[in-house]
């Protein structure tokens, strides 16, 4: 007992009682004891501190019960408190014991070293008290400041604890003890959830998992949880500890994001598209005013050359049969390439194009009502196949109207005395094996679509072999076709606008027009 | 038999020369050609031609401009005026030949069969009523 004397409050009004108790230590340097009379005194004392335990007496005359003990307990907590009271009133110690105090000494039932043990113990007891509280309120703190979910359960899935940040979604905290932790758990998760739980008790592997919780308001929460397992002392596994996570915006947010990032990706398309359109438009319309410019400048030289023609024609009267025939070759190939330049300034006229995804069945259904007067009016039979499915092809309505109009009216100049015209409009994909057929010059993959327009008429006369391909005729003396524009001009226009023209004069008689476009491809 | 006067006026030597050429190996015709609106303007008053052929698109002095002169003289307004025009406007100029706004319009390229009968009709139409 070498330890430092214990400092000792006696809170006793008898001074008999306090000289008894006094005298029972005066032999020992264990204890330094100091007398309080009255409870305000005693607590004066405690506050300006320096006493390791209080002992009172709590059969004070006429103030006998636990007024005192509260006021004491009160004022300065973290005193050990033992009391004191007589051999009838152990009901009060008890009651004294249960509401704080750390000890009671029966009085003249005890000696010195009871008295030294009980003091000590008592000492000891409130530290650990003391220690147990800070600690319990430190986690106390920390479960209130955390937004996660912290779930103790057992192995039935019972609820052992719930950290206060439960009240905001399954309420009070203390109200869930002992209730099924599944029960909240969306009807579509919880077999999944229970069946993970159960794997969790088997294997002591605590389990990530991500469900929904279906909230007595009807409102649908996403929940993430870990599991990690608590194990008694044999290693089997006693609890389960749940952190959880509650992280219905974090989705949200997700799907804001993930619906901001597709739109951020179709504008972006669009604009690519917007962009592609824009420098098609461009670039036609720069070969337009070029080829019209380059036309307008051979248009005088050219007319110049026809009025020489005539003149020459005129004068050399007796010009021998040779003289004649240059002449009128020279009048044909002038007047050729008039057609090709008059064509190129008709398709390259100052107007504005507009790329746009079309249908070529409307297109050529408004051409054919454009020459209706004209067929009825050479008896000339009409067979009319339209696809109603055309997927669309971009190009310049305008221009195309024209191309479709000029070989129509090139077909029923061909017919003066009646025939039949078939016109079609068809589509078909490419397969492997078919790419970079020549007839679309390469720039085919399988996959790609193309649409048809396929004009055929049974008229008189021919295309001239350079224009028209496989199979061919032999030529008789049949009159070789001329449009209002030019072939050549019609072939290179569709060629601009990405298409290919196909001409074939027909073993029968006769001409067929295949006009190619590739499809738009939908996005 | 009087020849009838006929006034040039296009931008292109080439083609009011070979034009005055084809016109006047007929026989029937005096021509005067000029390269620019304003000598045309001035020729007009000083050759008093009984028809004008007039290209539209000339640079300078236009055809338009030119004509709004030769309507603005007392001595000239009276004088036909056949346009000639490059511009080719199909659904404008059904043919080679035609009339917009009371105009006398010829498409180029000028063919040159196509000119002498407009000309004769014109100058022909222009007679019997004047006579």
């Amino acid at each position: 007992m070498d330890a430092p004397p214990i400092k000792v409050l006696l809170v006793e009004d008898d001074p008999d009682h306090a000289d008894s108790l006094r005298e029972l230590v005066r032999e020992t340097p264990h204890f330094q004891l100091t007398r309080a009379g009255r409870i305000e005194e005693a607590l004066r004392q405690l506050e300006s501190g320096g006493f390791d335990v209080a002992v009172l007496d709590l059969t004070l005359p006429g103030r006998k019960g636990l007024a005192g003990y509260h006021k004491l307990r009160m004022a300065v907590p973290a005193i050990p408190v033992v009391v004191l009271i007589g051999p009838d009133d152990e009901a009060l110690a008890f009651q004294a014991v249960r509401e704080g105090a750390q000890e009671y000494l029966v009085k003249s039932e005890f000696d010195d070293r009871t008295l030294w043990r009980v003091l000590r113990y008592a000492i000891e007891r409130k530290r650990a008290e003391e220690e147990l509280r800070q600690s319990a309120e430190f986690f106390r703190l920390i479960s209130a400041g955390v937004t996660d979910l912290i779930a103790v359960i057992d192995r039935d899935g019972k609820r052992l604890y719930n950290s206060p940040s439960y009240q905001n979604s399954l309420g009070s905290a203390a109200n869930l003890q002992g209730t099924n932790s599944f029960q909240e758990i969306h009807p579509e998760d919880k077999e999944k959830i229970k069946q993970l739980f159960q794997r969790t008790i088997a294997t002591g592997v605590g389990q990530r998992s991500e469900y929904r919780m279906l909230l007595a308001d009807g409102s649908i929460r996403h929940i993430e949880s870990q599991g990690s397992v608590i194990k008694d002392a044999s290693g089997r596994t006693s609890r389960v500890v749940v952190v959880s996570r509650d992280i219905t915006e974090r989705k949200q947010q997700m799907e804001t994001l993930e619906k901001a990032l597709c739109d951020l990706h179709r504008a972006h398309q669009e604009l690519k598209a917007t962009q592609t359109r824009l420098v098609e438009s461009e670039r036609l319309e720069a070969v337009s005013t070029f080829a019209g410019g380059i036309a307008h400048e051979v248009k005088n030289p050219l007319q110049t050359i026809l009025l020489g023609v005539d003149f020459l024609k005129n004068s050399l009267t007796n010009a021998g049969e040779d003289a004649r025939m240059v002449l009128d070759e020279m009048d044909n190939a002038a007047r050729r390439a008039d057609a090709v330049v008059r064509g190129l300034v008709e398709f390259t006229a100052q107007r504005k194009r507009h790329m746009k995804a079309q249908d070529l069945s409307v297109i050529v259904e408004q051409v054919l009502r454009s020459v209706e007067s004209e067929l009825a009016g050479q008896s000339i039979t009409l067979v009319k196949e339209l696809a109603t499915d055309l997927p669309p092809v971009r190009l310049d309505l305008k221009t195309m109207k024209h191309v479709f109009l000029n070989l129509l009216t090139s077909a029923i100049v061909a017919m003066p005395d009646g025939g039949h015209l078939s016109v079609r409009t068809y589509f078909r994909r490419l397969t492997d094996g078919q790419q970079g057929s020549r007839r679309t010059r390469g720039q085919s993959k399988a996959g790609d679509t193309f649409v048809t327009v396929e004009i055929e008429d049974d008229g008189a006369g021919v295309i001239e072999s350079k224009l028209a391909g496989k199979p061919n005729r032999t030529f008789g003396t049949e009159m070789i076709r001329k449009g209002a524009v030019d072939l050549m001009v019609l072939k290179k226009v569709v060629e601009l606008y990405g298409g290919t023209i196909h001409i074939t004069n027909r073993m029968t008689g006769g001409v067929k027009v295949l006009i190619m476009f590739k499809a738009v491809s939908k996005e | 038999m009087i020849k009838r006067r006929i006034l040039l006026i296009d931008d292109e030597p080439g083609i009011t020369r070979l034009l005055k050429l084809n016109l006047e190996q007929t026989g029937r015709y005096e021509v005067r050609e000029e390269n620019s609106g304003k000598r045309g303007l001035e020729a007009a008053r000083e050759f008093k031609p009984d028809l004008i052929l007039l290209d539209v698109m000339m640079p300078g002095m236009g055809g338009g401009e030119i004509a709004a002169g030769i309507k603005r003289d007392p001595d000239l307004k009276d004088i036909p005026i056949i346009f000639l025009t490059a511009a080719v406007k199909k659904e404008e100029l059904g043919a080679s030949v035609g009339k917009i706004g009371g105009r006398i319009y010829v498409a180029k390229p000028l063919d040159v069969r196509g000119v002498l009968h407009l000309i004769e009709r014109t100058l022909g139409k222009k007679g019997g009523t004047t006579a």
